[in-house]
C-alpha cells in the first residue's frame, strides 16, 4: 500500500472542474445534510475507532480484516449456549474466535491460529485500554481465554519476528 | 457565477484548518489530536464505504481497520491532503475487498448488502423531510450511479482535499469519466430548473 503522489497542482480543484462559487458549496453541504439524516455513521463509531487505534502507532502491525461474523448453534437468542464465531484473515495469519457467553456475564474464547504455531495472544477486553488477559497459543494453534468480560474487544498476536504483531478490529463481545 | 466567498466557503475553510493542525499533531504523535481527527473523518469515510454498497456492520469494521491501518504509515504522510486521499483510498479498496468476500458467500452474504447506491432513502422515507430535501433527492437520483457515488463522497470532503480526492478516487483531471465539476453542475442545473428548489 503506497500513499497516494500529492497532485501536481496542489490548488483546489481539478482542471475538468469550474471553482467551486457559494451556490455549490451550498449544494454540497446540503447533500452532506441529506446523507448524513439517512445514513448516519452508528452512534458508536468514533469510540470503537478510538478504542481500536489506542494500542499505538509504532508497532510493526499487520490489520486482519473481520472476515466473518456468525451466530451459530441456538441462533441469536441470549443465553449460556449462544455461539458465536469471528473470523480475522490477514496475508500471515487466520485468526478463529468462537465466543461463548458463560453465566455471570462473562464469555470464553475458544481461539485457533492458522498456520498453526504456538504464539502469544493478547486480548484487551472491556473497553480497558490496557491488555487485559495473555495466553499462548499450543502447538496446534489453539487457545482459551476464559472470563472475558463483555464491551469493545481487541486481540494482538505476536509473531515470532520481534515486534512484530497481527491485530484485529475492535469487537463488541 | 457568482462570487467565490460566502459563509458556507468560510465554514468550510475555517474547517480545513482544523484538521490540517489536527493531523500535524497526530503525526508528532499527539493522541488526543488523532483521536480528534477520527471525529472529523469519519463521517467523510462511513460514506465512501457505505457508498460501496456494505450493510453498516461490515462498512465499520471497514472503516475501523482503515484507521488500523494509518497507525503504521501516518509518519510516512506529507499533508493533510495526502491523508484524506490515502484514507479515502484504502477504505475504498477495502470495501471492494469485503464486498468481493461478500459476494463469493451468497448463502449468508445476501442480507448484508444495501445496493450499490448504498442507503439513499426510498421514496416513502421522505415523508417527514423537507420539501427541499425532497426536491433535492429527486434530482439527485436522475444523475448516473457513479455521478452520485462521487458527489456523496466529495460532500464530506473538505475544499482544499478536493484534487487528492479526486485523483485517489481515480479519476484524473481531464478524463472525460464523471468529475465532481461534471456531475455538480449537472445537479445545479437540475436544481436551478426546479422551482420548487429556493435560494434560502
Amino acid at each position: 500500500m503506497t500513499v497516494p503522489p500529492p497532485p501536481d497542482d496542489p490548488g483546489p480543484f481539478g482542471a475538468a472542474d469550474d471553482p467551486l462559487d457559494e451556490f455549490d458549496q451550498r449544494v454540497l453541504d446540503e447533500l452532506a445534510a441529506a446523507f448524513a439524516e439517512v445514513d448516519p455513521p452508528p452512534a458508536d463509531l468514533d469510540q470503537r475507532v478510538g478504542f481500536a487505534i489506542a494500542l499505538g502507532r509504532d508497532l510493526e502491525l499487520e490489520v486482519a480484516r473481520l472476515s466473518e461474523d456468525q451466530l451459530v448453534g441456538s441462533g441469536a437468542r441470549a443465553g449460556p449456549d449462544r455461539v458465536r464465531t469471528l473470523t480475522f484473515d490477514c496475508a500471515t495469519l487466520t485468526v478463529m474466535v468462537t465466543v461463548v457467553a458463560l453465566p455471570g456475564d462473562r464469555r470464553r474464547l475458544d481461539g485457533w491460529l492458522a498456520p498453526a504455531a504456538p504464539l502469544a495472544v493478547d486480548v484487551r477486553a472491556g473497553g480497558s485500554s490496557e491488555v487485559t488477559h495473555t495466553v499462548t497459543a499450543d502447538e496446534t494453534g489453539r487457545f482459551v481465554i476464559d472470563g472475558v468480560p463483555p464491551g469493545l474487544a481487541q486481540l494482538t498476536v505476536h509473531l515470532p519476528e520481534p515486534g512484530r504483531t497481527v491485530v484485529t478490529p475492535a469487537v463488541v463481545l | 457565477m457568482t462570487s467565490e466567498s460566502g459563509p458556507a466557503v468560510d465554514a468550510a475553510a475555517a474547517r480545513a484548518t482544523r484538521v490540517a493542525g489536527l493531523f500535524e499533531r497526530a503525526r508528532d504523535g499527539d493522541r488526543s489530536a488523532l483521536d480528534d481527527l477520527v471525529r472529523e473523518l469519519n463521517p467523510l469515510l462511513w460514506h465512501v464505504v457505505r457508498a460501496q454498497g456494505l450493510g453498516t456492520e461490515e462498512a465499520a469494521d471497514v472503516v475501523q481497520t482503515t484507521w488500523l491501518q494509518l497507525l503504521r504509515r501516518l509518519t510516512e504522510i506529507r499533508s493533510p491532503q495526502a491523508l484524506t486521499a490515502w484514507l479515502v483510498t484504502t477504505a475504498k479498496r477495502q470495501a471492494w475487498h469485503t464486498r468481493t468476500q461478500l459476494r463469493s458467500r451468497p448463502a449468508d452474504g445476501t442480507e448484508v448488502m444495501d445496493g450499490l447506491a448504498g442507503a439513499e432513502p426510498a421514496p416513502a422515507d421522505l415523508v417527514e423531510a423537507s420539501e427541499r430535501r425532497r426536491v433535492l433527492w429527486r434530482h439527485l437520483r436522475q444523475l448516473p450511479d457513479r455521478c452520485r457515488e462521487l458527489l456523496r463522497i466529495v460532500a464530506f470532503v473538505d475544499r482544499p482535499d478536493y484534487s487528492a480526492v479526486a485523483e485517489a478516487l481515480a479519476m484524473p483531471r481531464g478524463s472525460i469519466g464523471p468529475t465532481r465539476g461534471r456531475c455538480l453542475a449537472k445537479l445545479r442545473e437540475l436544481l436551478l430548473a426546479d422551482p420548487a428548489w429556493e435560494i434560502p
